[in-house]
């Protein structure tokens, strides 16, 4: 909403305007055949997510730092006319690619659908305006369409975010939308069907316990891409450091100097525990329970350097994050606790310049 | 050139584009002679390439007669170009010849070099990088791919052409880098030469087939005589060659002999799909993903085609490759998931394919190293079997040792160990040697694991590691590897053995793989094997049992614990072992295990034998001060400590065998301990412990309770501050007079007599502290010594005092079932007896004891057909486990037994369910109102009616309309959501009390309204006793305890039986223990999660806590997000309100 004389800045703007130069360049640069209702062909797409330099100098940044691999499937997928699903742990930037890929295929990335629980049916088919309803009977005035419906009348991409967190039957009214690709009006005798260009891309938590997962008649449906963690640990450990930095910033922490050190050591225990296996490739160890995500290793940073800042000596150090690794590791108090103890005896006790934190680990699992 | 010289079709190796290029250009120039690059001895036998038995994927071998170890080989697939000239060649009767270099000289030149072939090539430039990049491609490999192996058969008459240009490409390539020295510079002048040699005999219709960056060389100008100079003086080595059976994994880049090719699979599909390559890729994907239970329809592969293509286009490639495909199928048919993935590659990508080789192929160098072995060692393959006895001290008896151990590994069982070796440290071997004619074959057939025995047996031992799943398993190849002499196997299976343990969930296995590896050390040992490998990983395995045990101890049932107590024992012996002297694996190991021991002693929640246990081994190793073991002692024994716990303690720290018995007698510190508890216990306890006692006591050997009553018949030396034993320290004095005796038994002294022994009482040691302060009992207590006399029983010694009174019948009840003449003289015999007998022991034990000591009469005496009289079974105490034993009877019961039986277990059923029904009624009820709660009702359930009538107050007079501020729906039917129970209990003799129990909650669950409750019993088939649900005892005798178990069937049979998944709990009651198809089992486990139903697996549903179960069962459950666990009767009604609502849980923790 805009308030008259006052001039505003979104928080956070849609993709399509905060890249609305990139994406008309891209438009003006891209000669490659794109399917009914794209603004750009399947390449550019990738090119927009991925980065790159177009003839004519000016630089994309890319969106997604990940595997090229990914970005291709994801787009060539909805460019065959298959709903896409994006899977991944927490922080793996799902929301992020879901977004850049509807605002570069169809300029829009507002069809959205926020999965919860309590989402209901009207969400992804259609309500209904029941004073409306009750003053003039069932017309397509009284109707509410849902961002699906739009999607489809106006051959563009919807989003489902969180998917698996939708009831079951409610995520099921989703199949006749993608393999039909209509939704029938029972009350009205219509239907409204989807033009060309219609597609949904949905995002899941695949780690997820205790939700509902996708019937297989659904699944059937989807193409599935799954965006992995970082790679390499330099990466992660990168990635850890400079989310760090802004958020120590943005919450007033005085600056730690001497992290690095700490930070390599919880990614490398996120990463061990997270793969299976101790970083030089030599021992397997047992995984968790929980995700263990790069979003993760970041607030048990945080926290660590909050204790330091503000009970420590400012110096972040291995028993500032212990208790916080734990917290992350141990989720089920039963197994994880095992696993965890395991991990300590097994690989962190015999690694050199570790004492420090096999000591603190094991204090704060007394 | 075309026409007028040669036909030089450069390819490159294993390529299948190149392949289908050669034949088609074959065919078009019909060459008189194929000349092929490969060493020209195997000219010899290249003629077995046509024979029938032969099949690729083969390789010719070339080794060095005097060693046989040094091979070289050329692999040869169906797909490859050489493969395809060669066999075009045979089939027209064209003759072949091969132009590299001399095999001979190959394999001289690189021992010269001392380096692997491999290495040497990869320093070369490489050309394809080269071509690539100059065409815009940043991987060679895709781009040759695009450019030639992705191009269908080249029209007819044009099929030179792709040749021609190769070679121009080459030439440029050359000219830029240069050529190449060294041994290529020789090769390609051999080449030459056989070239030229060719032409002499055939003119120039010859075809040459080798690898495109030489074809610019074979054209180049050189003279005979330079190339002459270029081959003089090269070493040379006899070699032989003869042809073996490859395998696609070994054509594959990452499995050592690389062949350069990373999808063998994959080019092989492309070579011999006539047409549509990648949706025939697709189809055979779908196949086997199907077959391994992943559900792929033709819809799948009909996406993953269209992505795979559409993905091509995007990556501008003129065909969808091996990338592509891969990415459609992880996408569309596998979820996005790389785990089915693998199995695609590993199958399909790479492939199973196995070659072989008709029987007429050369002899293998295998069977030539095995003959030179047998001379060497001087033993001869005779049929006669004969034992042969070897002395591992002797360098020759050694050799042949590891050499029979070799074979064994191998499939040749030409020698057996004729005796199985009990004591691990001996010298000695006897092998019973036998020469079978078959056993050839076997040598034939292991030829493709190596070109020696030692090389063979290596590789057999690590790829069976790799496909060993148990730990067992492991730790026994890692001890034949030992025997073998394999030291170069023992990492890969050591490296398999610790992954394998750092994933294992079960704590039994790690601690049974534990002993057996640490014995394989102390072998290593003796055969002067490098052991710190084993150390390593035995000390690893070490860790993880410590940091498992005392979770995996926690809620166990009798007879899991007594499994438990066992690998207690054995762990502490391999640990005295891993810490013994010498041994610097671990350091601190012996101290953690203390560790570990402590707590377990300490723990309450742990069965009282485990406690027992440690805290024997910790009292053994020292880790215990006296004052604490009896403190432990003291506190286990106490009287508000259930006395089957009791003494499960005193089983477990006594030790059930003579040894704790002997220990009693040896030590008297020990005795003390025991003595002065057993007087400290109030009189009405002690009759309510002394059936125990007496049960541990009594298994000791008659001599050691003699023994040990006399020690205690003269009293109060056992408590006296003089005591000897095991004191604090080494008695110098006493320790030098055996000195003597023992440098006479070892030969190094003769015989002395001895000095005279100081007298036992003059020694200077430490009063024994937890004693000093007891009660003076220097004179024998009357009371103490009739206690120990019952709990000795009647062999404590010919003077025991005279039992008075009720002591003698207590006594004799205690005899009949516990004393040796037990079967015979004691309960054996005949009913009345029997019957007088459980009369008896109800009117002297208390209740409790008295379950247990008919239990102990119905298990070791076999007493359970006395239950089969209807008197004898009004005489004994009912329980949960007489309700067990009367249901395993089943069929064989009497009709007229079967009334009383009735009533016995009616009695058991209405006790359970006055203690159950209230509580389960009251909690799940609570647990059905709240999940009750309708939501906001959807359109179609819109009770307009109501609805509008409820929003009458919204009325807007200008929009002639109500506005429904709140929908109401026509929810009263629905008020009462029924929600569905399956109840799924293993019928295993194990699980008797969980059936008993089940039975009654299943009763007081189907008589709720709102619950539709069905019980499902089973063994290897399947009951649904749903329609006697109303009458528990009905329900009971409809089961039949004990046989094998079908979890999967049972549970196929619950999922046909769910309606609506979401509303529906499945409880599965079981030990997990699965005689069906295990992944199946989990797979409808993981199916039925997925589709909403409310999955519980209950271990036990009794007091006792869990039975022995299968861990990993339990575990991969755990994975899928139902927790096992044992789950008492006065937690089930939470356990089911909780999944009733779907919150998680309330699962105990251990």
């Amino acid at each position: 909403m805009t308030v008259p004389g006052i001039e505003t800045e979104a928080l956070r703007p849609h993709a399509e305007d905060a890249f609305a130069e990139e994406l008309k360049a891209l438009a003006a640069a891209d000669d490659r055949p794109r399917p009914e209702r794209w603004r750009l062909s399947p390449w550019a797409v990738a090119t927009y997510l991925l980065g790159g330099t177009l003839p004519d100098g000016m630089v994309i940044t890319p969106k997604y730092v990940g595997p090229r691999r990914t970005v291709e499937v994801a787009v060539t997928t909805l460019a065959t006319d298959r709903a896409l699903l994006l899977l991944g742990v927490p922080g793996t930037a799902k929301t992020w690619v879901s977004e850049h890929l509807a605002a570069a295929v169809s300029g829009d990335s507002t069809l959205l659908v926020q999965g919860t629980a309590g989402t209901p049916e009207e969400a992804m088919r259609y309500g209904w305006n029941y004073a409306r309803l009750l003053a003039e009977g069932p017309s397509r005035a009284a109707l509410v369409p849902s961002p699906v419906m739009r999607a489809m009348a106006a051959g563009a991409t919807v989003r489902v975010e969180e998917l698996t967190r939708i009831p079951a039957d409610v995520q099921d009214t989703l199949i006749t939308a993608l393999s039909e690709r209509t939704l029938p009006i029972p009350e009205l005798g219509e239907e409204v069907q989807a033009v060309r260009g219609f597609n949904l891309i949905a995002t899941a938590n695949d780690r997820d316990r205790g939700v509902n997962e996708l019937s297989s008649a659904l699944r059937r449906r989807f193409n599935t891409v799954v965006l992995p963690l970082p790679a390499t640990a330099e990466a992660e450990v990168d990635i850890v450091a400079r989310r760090v930095d802004q958020i120590g910033r943005s919450l007033d922490l005085p600056a730690v100097p001497d992290g690095a050190a700490e930070i390599r050591r919880v990614v490398t225990v996120f990463r061990e525990l997270r793969d299976g296996v101790t970083a030089d490739g030599r021992t397997k160890v047992k995984s968790p329970s929980g995700t263990l995500s790069t979003a993760e290793a970041i607030s048990v940073v945080t926290g660590g350097l909050a204790l330091a800042a503000h009970f420590g000596d400012g110096v972040l150090r291995a028993g500032d994050v212990a208790a916080g690794i734990q917290g992350a590791v141990v989720r089920d108090p039963a197994a994880d606790r095992l696993v965890w103890q395991e991990y300590l005896e097994t690989v962190v006790r015999e690694r050199d310049g570790w004492k420090d934190f096999y000591r603190a680990c094991r204090e704060a699992a007394a | 050139m075309s026409g007028t010289g040669p036909a030089l079709l450069g390819v490159r190796h294993h390529g299948p584009g190149s392949a289908r290029a050669v034949r088609a250009a074959l065919d078009l120039c019909e060459p008189r002679a194929v000349l092929v690059e490969g060493p020209p001895e195997a000219d010899a036998i290249v003629h077995l390439a046509d024979d029938e038995g032969m099949r690729p994927p083969v390789a010719l071998l070339a080794h060095a007669v005097d060693d046989p170890g040094r091979s070289v080989f050329w692999p040869l697939a169906a797909f490859s170009p050489e493969w395809t000239a060669i066999r075009w060649a045979l089939a027209r009767g064209v003759p072949v010849r091969f132009i590299d270099l001399p095999a001979a000289h190959t394999l001289a030149l690189r021992d010269q070099e001392q380096l692997p072939g491999e290495e040497s090539r990869k320093e070369r430039a490489d050309p394809l990088a080269a071509l690539a990049e100059a065409a815009g491609h940043d991987d060679p490999e895709r781009w040759w791919e695009d450019a030639v192996e992705h191009r269908g058969t080249p029209r007819a008459g044009d099929a030179l052409a792709p040749f021609h240009a190769l070679a121009e490409a080459m030439a440029e390539l050359r000219a830029a880098h240069g050529d190449t020295g060294g041994r290529d510079a020789a090769r390609e002048a051999h080449m030459r030469l056989k070239l030229r040699e060719a032409r002499r005999e055939f003119g120039d219709a010859v075809a040459v087939v080798c690898g495109a960056w030489h074809v610019p060389a074979l054209t180049g100008k050189r003279t005979v005589a330079a190339d002459r100079a270029e081959l003089k003086g090269l070493p040379k080595t006899r070699t032989e060659l003869s042809w073996v059976p490859w395998t696609h994994r070994r054509l594959a880049r990452h499995s050592g002999y690389g062949a350069g090719i990373e999808s063998p699979g994959w080019y092989g599909h492309l070579f011999h799909a006539p047409d549509r390559p990648v949706e025939r890729w697709m189809t055979e994907v779908a196949r086997l993903l199907r077959a391994e239970d992943h559900p792929v329809s033709p819809a799948h592969v009909i996406e993953a085609v269209r992505l795979a293509d559409t993905l091509a286009t995007l990556r501008g490639r003129p065909l969808a490759g091996l990338t592509e495909t891969l990415d459609a199928v992880r996408s569309v048919m596998c979820d996005g998931s790389d785990a089915p993935l693998t199995l695609v590659e590993e199958r399909l990508v790479i492939g199973d394919d196995l070659g072989e080789v008709p029987d007429s192929a050369p002899a293998t160098p295998l069977r030539r190293d095995l003959t030179r072995l047998q001379r060497t060692l001087r033993l001869k393959p005779e049929a006669a079997a004969r034992d042969r006895e070897l002395d591992l001290r002797k360098d020759t008896d050694a050799a042949r040792s590891r050499l029979l151990h070799r074979l064994r590994l191998l499939g040749v069982d030409w020698g057996e160990p004729s005796r199985p070796r009990g004591g691990t440290g001996t010298f000695r071997e006897t092998w019973r040697l036998c020469w079978e004619p078959e056993l050839s074959v076997r040598v034939a057939e292991a030829g493709s694991w190596g070109t020696t025995v030692e090389a063979a047996a290596t590789a057999k031992a690590e790829a069976e590691a790799a496909a060993t799943p148990a730990l067992a398993g492991l730790t026994a190849l890692a001890e034949r590897c030992l025997l073998a002499g394999l030291p170069d196997a023992l990492p890969t299976v050591m490296r398999v053995l610790a992954d394998r343990a750092a994933l294992d969930a079960d704590v039994a296995h790690l601690a049974s793989a534990l002993p057996a590896l640490v014995r394989s050390m102390r072998y290593g040992d003796v055969r002067r094997t490098d052991t710190a490998a084993l150390g390593e990983v035995a000390a690893g395995l070490a860790e993880r049992v410590f940091v498992g045990l005392p979770a995996a101890c926690a809620g166990l049932d009798a007879d899991a614990a007594a499994d438990m107590r066992g690998h207690l024992d054995a762990v502490h012996h391999a640990v005295g072992l891993l810490a013994g002297p010498g041994s610097a694996v671990a350091p601190g190991i012996r101290e953690r295990w203390a560790g570990v021991l402590r707590l377990l002693a300490g723990r309450d929640a742990l069965p009282g034998g485990i406690r027992g246990r440690a805290a024997r081994l910790l009292l053994d190793d020292g880790g215990l001060t006296q004052d604490r073991a009896a403190l432990l002692m003291g506190l286990a024994l106490s009287g508000a400590v259930a006395p089957v716990e009791a003494a499960a303690w005193i089983e477990g720290f006594l030790g059930d065998g003579d040894s704790g018995g002997m220990l009693l007698v040896h030590d008297e510190r020990l005795r003390g301990l025991v003595d002065s508890w057993l007087v400290s216990v109030p009189p009405p306890a002690f009759t309510g412990v002394l059936p125990l006692l007496r049960r541990t006591f009594s298994a000791y050997g008659a001599g050691v309770r003699r023994v040990l009553g006399e020690l205690i018949r003269r009293g109060g030396a056992v408590a006296s501050r003089d005591a000897s034993g095991f004191g604090a320290g080494v008695d110098e004095a006493r320790a030098a007079a055996v000195v003597p005796v023992l440098r006479v038994l070892l030969g190094v002294a003769d015989f002395s007599p001895a000095p005279p022994l100081p007298e036992p009482g003059a020694s200077p040691r430490t009063p024994l502290s937890s004693n000093a302060g007891r009660a003076d009992s220097s004179h024998p207590d009357p009371e103490r010594l009739r206690r120990w006399r019952l709990v000795l029983g009647g062999d404590g010694g010919g003077d025991s005092p005279a039992l008075r009174g009720d002591d003698v019948h207590m006594d004799r009840t205690l005899d009949a079932l516990y004393g040796d003449a037990r079967g015979s003289a004691g309960l054996g015999g005949s009913a009345p007896y029997v019957a007088r007998w459980l009369g008896d022991i109800r009117s002297y034990f208390p209740v409790s004891v008295v379950q247990v000591m008919q239990r102990d009469a119905i298990d070791r005496l076999g007493l359970s057909t006395l239950l089969l009289e209807p008197e004898m079974l009004e005489a004994v105490e009912a329980d949960v486990h007489l309700v067990g034993t009367l249901l395993s009877l089943g069929k064989v019961l009497p009709e007229t037994t079967r009334e009383t039986a009735r009533a016995v277990v009616r009695k058991v059923v209405q006790e359970l369910e006055k203690r159950l029904t209230q509580r389960t009624r009251a909690v799940v009820g609570g647990a059905l109102d709240r999940s009750a709660r309708v939501a906001r009702p959807r359109h179609r359930d819109i009770d307009w009616d109501r609805t509008i009538r409820a929003n009458l107050k919204n009325y807007l007079p200008a929009h002639r309309t109500v506005v429904p501020e709140r929908l109401v729906g026509h929810g009263r039917a629905a008020r009462s959501v029924r929600k569905e129970v399956i109840l799924c209990i293993d019928q295993s003799g194990s699980m008797a009390a969980s059936v008993v129990h089940a039975a009654v909650f299943g009763a007081v669950l189907a008589s709720m309204r709102s619950l539709d409750t069905r019980l499902v019993v089973f063994d290897t088939a399947v009951v649904d006793l749903t329609d006697q649900l109303a009458d528990p005892v009905e329900v009971l005798f409809g089961t039949q305890l004990g046989g094998g178990t079908d979890i999967n069937r049972a549970l196929a049979y619950c999922q046909s039986r769910i309606t609506r998944p979401a509303e529906t709990v499945v409880v599965l009651i079981s030990d997990l223990y699965e005689g069906g198809i295990r992944h199946e089992m989990i797979g409808r486990v993981a199916a039925m999660k997925a589709s909403g139903v409310c999955f519980v697996t209950l271990l036990a549903l009794s007091d006792e806590g869990a039975p022995a179960y299968d861990r990993e069962h339990a575990a991969a459950l755990a994975a899928l997000g139902t927790p096992a666990f044992a789950c008492t009767p006065d937690l089930f009604p939470e356990v089911m309100a909780a999944a009733l609502e779907k919150r998680p849980l309330p699962v105990p923790e251990p």
